[in-house]
């Protein structure tokens, strides 16, 4: 084929699964597949899409108004949840089992696959966001005197005030204990941290120590402020929450200051479900200022990164994996 | 087609919904075909209404339209990059060769194809010069053709020639540009709708 049938071919629109003849020539060499794709990024680029009549430009645009301000999941979401029904045969956005643990109350165990995000009512009205590679187990029914929450991950508790029945937020062997309040907990069991950040109200901060199982050491969280327990030294540190702290939960938006990019490429590893690998230590410690969105699409978010950085670095996708390089 | 005013665009950086309907109306029609040269042609519109959604959401500020160009053609890009590689794992036990071969090629294409605003930039004035240096006859129907988006049936009508002659002017002008932006080549002509 020379290189004016190929462009007649192109320019045909013929798509390269249709045609076993332009099939066969790009397969040919590495040449021939280099020309093909010269070709075909310029004629796409070319488009104008003035066949395009008015009416679907209209439908197109009512479809997006009906769409923005986030009243719409991003297609590429829904995308992604049909990936998942054939990598990981999920397809809700998250499964509910239901176990005995005394035979007297049902615990529901809730868990949140990475790269979705949920919400969910207890049995008490309280509501609770829970983000990325979290599990959540709770009763059926709250019963005794405390209203008793397992977490793993990361939720945001709007809790009803009940001083007769306080809620408590079990983390590994640490618990968070509440009347009745607003705040976030973030505890992965792979991280070296647990935090506890409070909006309103008042939470008691139950760092285990001792040796028996009912000992801690309690520390109260000011309205506005987070708790963070180092699980390696043993510290406590106190600080403000950050300014972008309720987009991250109403919105799905992450805002980050200074943050390294490894501490971030954690955080993104959970939202979107990969792993990243970098080929350099000095990567890691790069750091970037901005905002990411949870309904962002990964590729979107690597670019924005890489004109982000001062000095360039390079990424390649392979089968669930990131491979940063400079 | 016009290019965009700075007043529109100052108005959509104000988040304004006249200018986003403005920008939309310009911008849909021509990221729809693009998408459609990698994608079904049921999923190009949507994956360019969700570039234009999170565009809305997200409120990006524009110095100048080569800026928004890059914004959205790289959103969209990016969104069919997402869509080839779901495709993919979803027919990945379906042992349809050409299938494979033709989401390899593409992903390979749309990894390849550079939207930053630089380049976007660079490249318009390479475009204005190529094309006046196109023989007149060849530059005319190149115009028809692509930047009023006839069709080459009607390229020929306009122009009292056969549709091979269309086609064969239209392929000479491709080999023209693709000389000319052969650092750049798999960039950018939509540029060409801003030359006069």
């Amino acid at each position: 084929m020379d290189s004016e049938k190929l462009i007649h071919k192109i320019t045909e629109k013929k798509a390269l699964k249709d045609s076993e003849e332009l099939l066969n020539y790009v397969s040919e060499s590495g040449e021939n597949t280099k020309e093909y794709i010269r070709y075909k990024t310029l004629w796409a680029m070319l488009q104008t899409g003035n066949e395009m009549d008015e009416e679907t430009v209209n439908q197109g645009y009512k479809a997006v108004k009906r769409n923005v301000n986030g009243r719409r999941k991003s297609i590429l979401l829904n995308i992604a949840k049909y990936a998942a029904i054939v990598i990981l045969a999920v397809s809700a956005g998250y499964f509910i089992q239901y176990r005995d643990i005394d035979s007297e109350i049902a615990m529901n165990e809730i868990f949140v696959p990475k790269g979705n995000r949920t919400s969910v009512v207890l049995p008490d009205g309280s509501k609770v966001w829970l983000s990325n590679g979290t599990k959540l187990v709770y009763p059926e029914s709250f019963v005794g005197d405390f209203r008793n929450v397992q977490l793993e991950g990361e939720g945001f508790f709007e809790v009803i005030h009940d001083e007769h029945h306080p809620f408590i937020v079990n983390v590994g062997e640490h618990r968070i204990k509440v009347l009745g309040t607003k705040f976030a907990v973030v505890a992965y069991p792979d991280d070296d941290e647990v935090k506890a950040e409070l909006v309103s109200g008042k939470i008691q901060f139950d760092i285990h120590s001792g040796a028996t199982e009912e000992s801690y050491k309690s520390f109260m969280v000011k309205p506005m402020h987070s708790l963070v327990y180092d699980k390696t030294s043993g510290k406590v540190y106190e600080s403000i929450i950050p300014d972008g702290f309720h987009d991250y939960w109403q919105k799905g938006t992450y805002r980050f200051r200074n943050e390294s990019f490894d501490s971030l490429a954690t955080k993104i590893a959970r939202i979107y479900n990969v792993e990243i690998i970098f080929s350099d230590e000095e990567l890691k410690t790069r750091t970037f200022t901005g905002t990411l969105s949870v309904d962002d699409n990964i590729y979107t978010l690597m670019e924005v990164f890489k004109s982000a950085s001062g000095k360039p670095f390079g990424y390649k996708f392979d089968s669930g994996k990131i491979y940063i390089d400079k | 087609m016009k290019a965009l005013t700075n007043e529109i665009l100052q108005l959509l950086n104000k988040h304004q919904e006249a200018a986003f309907e403005v920008v939309f109306k310009l911008y849909y029609p021509r990221l729809v075909y693009f998408a459609k040269e990698f994608v079904p042609d049921s999923e190009s519109k949507n994956l360019v209404q969700d570039a234009f959604i999170s565009m809305w959401d997200k409120k990006p500020q524009f110095i100048n339209e080569s800026q928004l160009q890059s914004y959205l053609y790289t959103n969209v890009k990016n969104n069919c990059l997402m869509f080839l590689r779901h495709e993919k794992v979803k027919k990945k036990y379906k042992s349809e060769a050409a299938f494979q071969k033709q989401n390899q090629i593409y992903t390979e294409a749309l990894n390849g194809l550079d939207t930053s605003t630089v380049t976007f930039q660079e490249i318009e004035s390479i475009i204005e010069k190529t094309l006046s240096e196109l023989p007149d006859r060849c530059r005319e129907v190149f115009i028809l053709s692509r930047m009023e988006g006839k069709k080459n049936k009607e390229v020929a009508e306009a122009l009292d020639i056969s549709v091979k002659a269309v086609e064969a002017q239209i392929t000479k002008a491709l080999k023209t540009l693709r000389v000319s932006l052969k650092d750049y080549l798999p960039l950018v002509a939509w540029l060409l709708i801003n030359v006069k």
